[in-house]
């Protein structure tokens, strides 16, 4: 352990202090209390330490590397619900809490909250809020910062600040909590956050199609929004490797009150000539299943290609033009969100960097984004949001504002914030 | 003001854009917080963006403060001039740039008067969901200011969940592009910060909106109560229940009475102590299942009866009577201090009532019209402005409610915002941490305090 790890574990506890696989030789803090990240943010600031903050850390691969880290600082062990009002349909909880544990909760009283995220034992409610992620049921509910109700957020200046509140409408003072969501932990750390809930569907149905092509899938999947009956979710997977019969799955799922509910089933099963229709445990089994589809789930990068829908189509073929293959590549897309997910090895850093980098350039004529994320980060030189913001000098204003000291490690978000 | 800088702004503006007449910019010394009041310098209606830019840039160089304007509808004070300051208003930016149906959204101007966008949006079967009472009249870009909501948030939220990009110009005049990213904003999320920050970060000229389908079929419900506390009773049970209004909305005794003497009588019976007004969107079977299930809680309720709006016209006449009742209101006495705090719904029959007790201990007459299903409550109070003891009496209960509010978990704004109407009682519910941080970021926005300078944040955390 290096010296900076001694002085974290005489601060909290030699206990609480390990390593992350993502950065060897880093001391990983993990405090139980709020007063021990204080503790910690002073001894950064006595010693100038750059500090990472993180939750389980499985979305570290989302952003590059930072240009120093020093110190992670995770938020796993301040985990608990601190408020679960089911008769005002709002939770509070402390970052370290998973949201498999929240949906539990929340299940109990007939709610549910949003995002339904991939894997949710995996993800902490800190650590969703911070990277701003969102789950395929944003079709019905939008992205989660929608939901996000208040946050208490440490600065690291040790002062913990609050925004927003408990409430689900709430115009008092500026909305810092939506500047933290997707900040990706640049400005503070997040302690707690409250959060919407909803009404938990009372059923579930689903219908799948299977289509030789991905433009056909994607047609019939933007067909759908012209019936007028708004989906739960909409998901494309790429389902050769389960060795399905037809190329492309196309997923829909509808919620409700059980009779509209199969009405709608029927009207779609009419759209989608051949599909299968599910309900009940089956179509909540198949539903789990599409929301756990991650085409990076084995350490390939990800390449995410965002497009409004009525572009998606021509933006998907000028992707495979350049990269990816869409005969064997893991692809997920969201159409009614306008994503198409694409799992695949980035490879040689040079050529990688140069393919990335003109095909963003074509694709800005669509009105379309790539982004990358994964291990490819830590070596392709190339800019993981491709883009470049006006806003910028306002960004970097907000961070100097929030961080005067510059002790979150920086060069990893937007702009090398 | 300076009469070289005035020809510079109407250089750019021209003649049209430019109120330097006393007697014309008397319209712009208040908003909706009547009570306070403070002529402006100069009032500009710039005709775009650029010229926003031209004008807010020139006044920045000349150190004068700037306050955005929207129609003015505003019930906190955030338009209320400040002291050597000029007011930009949008009036001349009303354009609807973009309706993108494939996309469902659209680009419009700051000015763009509320309505006129679900107006515009009706021939493709959308429309925008906050829907202010003041929606005839208050502007886009005053609803953003403001996070503005309206009855049918329950169901779709706030401006805010619905804003998907903005253009700015900021304090220093430079114009600032926040269109919407595709899917998330690029880096922090400038847009769901901006929105609700009361025209103190910048001035919003152009807006980019989401647009929804509009729903199958709608069913418009009212329920007559005899008494206020089984309809709020009511309002705790169908959220604790699950259903899902698309609308909740309570209008008390005394303004059902105001309304039903004036041009917006709905036929809401005037015996009844309240009447809820439920509302329900979705496929017709969708909308048979939310409402037999929430009448099923009126029932167990006491309820006098329920009416079911029988078509369109019944149901725009009931709306009228809620969205009118401020107006109404004027029968009642010639000002009206419209309070807006936000409980727990599981409070607000608690709150209702302390509320109610706190207004008569002060020998104030108190009507109730509010948006229920989101704890949104709006204790109006009635006054003459004319008499300094009345107002302050109404200020003191105005801040006694606020102060229950919070004790009981609540919060001292749902939509109005906070202006110079509640910056001495941002203390209640933030620390001294928490308010230092806002005005860190305020800093970020305006280096110079120069936009909308004194609102919102205390004098002590700026």
């Amino acid at each position: 352990m290096s010296g900076i790890g001694d002085r974290v574990g005489e601060a909290i506890g030699e206990g609480r202090v390990g390593e992350h696989a993502a950065f060897p030789g880093v001391p990983l803090a993990r405090p139980h209390e709020e007063g021990e990240c204080a503790e910690l943010f002073r001894l950064a600031a006595r010693d100038s330490l750059a500090v990472l903050p993180l939750g389980l850390g499985s979305k570290l691969d989302w952003t590059r590397p930072p240009r120093r880290v020093d110190l992670l600082l995770s938020t796993a062990e301040l985990a608990g619900v601190v408020e679960f009002e089911a008769g005002d349909g709002t939770i509070t909880a402390r970052a370290g809490t998973t949201i498999a544990t929240l949906r539990e909760t929340v299940a109990g009283a007939g709610l549910e909250l949003t995002p339904d995220v991939p894997r949710p034992a995996e993800a902490t409610l800190g650590g969703v809020i911070a990277a701003g992620q969102s789950g395929p049921d944003r079709l019905a509910h939008g992205p989660a910062r929608g939901h996000l109700l208040g946050t208490r957020t440490m600065l690291t200046s040790g002062e913990v600040t609050r925004s927003g509140g408990r409430l689900v409408k709430n115009a008092t003072g500026y909305d810092l909590h939506r500047l933290y969501c997707g900040s990706c932990g640049t400005l503070g750390l997040i302690l707690e956050v409250s959060l919407r809930l909803l009404p938990a569907p009372r059923a579930i149905g689903m219908l799948s199609a299977g289509f030789d092509d991905l433009s056909e899938a994607l047609t019939a999947a933007l067909r759908l929004r012209e019936t007028g009956i708004e989906a739960r979710s909409v998901t494309i997977e790429n389902q050769l490797a389960a060795g399905r019969a037809t190329p492309w799955g196309l997923h829909v799922t509808l919620a409700g009150f059980p009779e509209p509910l199969e009405q709608k089933l029927e009207s779609l099963t009419g759209e989608l000539s051949g599909a299968t229709r599910l309900e009940g445990e089956a179509a909540r089994a198949l539903a789990d299943r599409v929301r756990d589809l991650e085409p990076d789930a084995r350490g390939t990068d990800l390449l995410r290609l965002s497009a409004p829908p009525s572009r998606l189509i021509p933006a998907a073929a000028r992707l495979f033009e350049r990269l990816g293959d869409p005969k064997t590549d893991p692809i997920v897309v969201q159409p009614g969100v306008a994503t198409l997910d694409l799992g695949l090895v980035l490879g040689d850093p040079g050529a990688a960097a140069a393919r990335v980098s003109a095909l963003r350039e074509e694709l800005g004529s669509l009105a379309s984004r790539l982004l990358v994320r994964g291990p490819a980060l830590r070596t392709v030189p190339l800019d993981p949001f491709g883009c470049s913001e006006t806003s910028f000098p306002l960004q970097r204003r907000l961070r100097d504002a929030l961080d005067p000291g510059h002790l979150l490690a920086e060069g990893r978000f937007h702009g090398g914030l | 003001m300076d009469p070289r800088t005035i020809d510079s702004l109407r250089a750019i503006v021209g003649p049209q854009g430019v109120i330097a007449d006393a007697s014309r910019r008397t319209t712009y010394e208040c908003d909706g917080l009547a009570f306070v009041r403070r002529l402006p310098e100069l009032v500009i209606l710039p005709a775009s963006t650029e010229e926003t830019a031209r004008c807010v840039a020139l006044l920045h160089r000349e150190g004068i403060p700037v306050v955005p304007r929207g129609a003015g509808t505003g019930l906190a004070g955030g338009a209320t001039p400040v002291e050597g300051g000029v007011v930009i208003g949008t009036a001349r930016m009303r354009k609807i740039l973009e309706i993108d149906v494939e996309n469902r959204h659209a680009r419009v101007e700051a000015g763009l008067v509320n309505i006129d966008l679900s107006r515009a949006c009706a021939e493709h079967g959308l429309f925008y969901a906050p829907d202010p009472s003041s929606q005839t009249v208050c502007t886009l870009g005053g609803n953003v200011a403001n996070n503005a909501g309206g009855p049918h948030c329950i169901k779709y939220g706030t401006t805010t969940r619905h804003t998907l990009g903005l253009v700015i110009v900021t304090p220093e005049g430079e114009i600032l592009d926040l269109s919407p990213a595709e899917v998330d904003p690029h880096g922090y999320d400038l847009v769901g910060l901006f929105v609700g920050s009361e025209g103190t970060f910048g001035l919003a000229t152009e807006i980019t909106v989401r647009l929804l389908p509009m729903p199958e079929v709608t069913e418009t419900v009212l329920a007559l109560f005899k008494n206020l506390d089984d309809a709020c009773a009511c309002v705790a049970e169908i959220i604790a229940e699950r259903w899902e209004p698309s609308a909740l909305e309570i209008v008390d005794r005394l303004t059902i009475q105001a309304v039903e003497a004036s041009v917006f009588a709905a036929g809401y019976p005037r015996e009844v102590e309240a009447v809820l007004l439920i509302e329900a969107d979705g496929t017709p079977l969708e909308c048979d299942e939310n409402v037999a299930g929430m009448k099923a809680i009126l029932e167990r309720h006491d309820v006098i009866d329920v009416r079911r709006a029988r078509d369109e016209v019944e149901r725009k006449k009931l709306w009228a009577g809620r969205k009118g009742a401020y107006g109404a209101m004027g029968r009642v006495a010639p000002d009206l201090y419209v309070s807006d705090v936000v409980v727990p719904r599981t409070k607000l029959r608690e709150v209702v009532g302390q509320a109610t007790r706190i207004c008569r201990a002060r020998g104030l007459k108190l009507a109730n019209v509010f948006h229920a299903g989101d704890g949104n409550l709006h204790p109006n109070i009635s006054y003459d402005r004319r008499n300094p003891e009345e107002l302050a009496n109404v200020l003191e209960a105005g801040e006694e409610i606020a102060k229950l509010c919070v004790e009981v978990g609540g919060t001292l704004s749902g939509e109005h915002g906070i202006g110079l109407e509640k910056q001495g009682q941002m203390h209640l519910y933030f620390s001294r941490e928490d308010l230092a941080a806002m005005a860190a970021v305020r800093g970020a926005w305006d280096r110079d305090d120069r936009m909308n300078p004194g609102k919102l944040l205390p004098g002590e955390a700026r």
